[in-house]
């Protein structure tokens, strides 16, 4: 039987740190852990979701849902695009894919050092009515990033929930 | 480094267009000039068969062919006798770590790309190169 919530919060420590570490220090921006309450929640508008999934052959899974601010998107972008490309949301998609997969990459890689065997699908953008992980027992993790006008901004959700039926899905 | 004629050219391979851009933003940072780019090991290999390069960067995962399987192919031929393969990935373990460089990885980078630990890690390719190069001279000689 698996230790569900020590994986729990192990996962919540890597994915805590691996955002930050790859926001600020990857791509140049100024996003930091928050609580459920910080940050100014983003509008429906400019929102992008990348999902992943964790998959053990023994049975466990582990999916995640990330939910980016179009406006937080679309800010790292411009530091790497000229204006009318960073606009694209293909550039955004990609962006936020990116982020997902090293997020979840590092995940898999603190799992499996405990001897698990998991594998990881590659990262997919997915449309809010379409996303393939409600109503799991989710964890909520929050980042919000600075957004130059003295507020601190809701950046990004990820969503994660774990179990132990073989398809992964709630 | 500075940018001159003689900057290495180099290929960076990776599916996604930001990390090509993390990776060209910071070769640029550290005065490389000669950089072209590819999202694909299919576009990488057309790139290659009309130029030579010096250091290919490349993501270990991608649709298609995987970067990894695309370094062991070029390592099978002699004319990449002398090229630097760095394994640019988010795979951490250790283990991904000894088999890349098994394969023939020169050097291997843990996504996210960071500054300083990506400049440290070109210095020694940079090194492995000028080393590679006067063994060379040696040879030809």
């Amino acid at each position: 039987m698996l230790n569900m919530s020590g994986m729990k919060t192990d996962i919540s420590g890597v994915v805590q740190s691996t955002v930050v570490e790859t926001f600020n220090g990857m791509l140049g921006q100024n996003v930091v852990s928050a609580d459920e309450r910080g940050g100014a929640a983003a509008g429906d508008d400019g929102r992008i979701y990348a999902c992943l999934l964790l998959d053990q052959a023994r049975g466990a899974s582990a999916n995640f849902c990330f939910t980016f601010d179009g406006k937080l998107l679309a800010r790292t972008a411009a530091r790497f695009y000229p204006p009318e490309q960073a606009r694209e949301k293909t550039v955004q998609e990609d962006i936020a894919c990116a982020i997902a997969n090293i997020v979840g990459s590092k995940v898999k890689s603190c799992l499996n050092k405990y001897g698990h065997d998991f594998e990881m699908t590659v990262p997919f953008v997915a449309e809010p009515a379409a996303l393939p992980f409600k109503g799991c027992d989710t964890i909520h993790l929050h980042f919000s990033w600075n957004d130059n006008a003295g507020a601190g901004a809701r950046g990004l959700v990820v969503d994660f929930g774990m179990d132990q039926r073989p398809t992964g899905n709630c | 480094m500075a940018a001159t004629p003689s900057s290495p050219a180099v290929l960076v391979i990776d599916d996604h267009m930001i990390i090509r851009q993390v990776v060209e933003q910071n070769l640029k940072n550290m005065g490389f000039a000669d950089i072209d780019t590819a999202g694909s090991a299919a576009e990488a290999l057309e790139r290659m068969a009309v130029r030579n390069y010096d250091i290919i960067f490349v993501d270990w995962i991608m649709p298609g062919k995987s970067g990894y399987a695309l370094m062991q192919e070029c390592r099978e031929e002699r004319k990449f006798d002398d090229v630097a393969f760095v394994m640019v990935t988010s795979e951490s373990d250790e283990r991904h770590m000894i088999e890349a460089l098994k394969a023939g990885a020169t050097s291997y980078i843990i996504k996210p790309v960071l500054s300083n630990v990506f400049s440290e890690k070109v210095k020694k390719v940079l090194d492995w190169l000028a080393k590679r190069g006067q063994k060379s001279d040696v040879q030809s000689a």
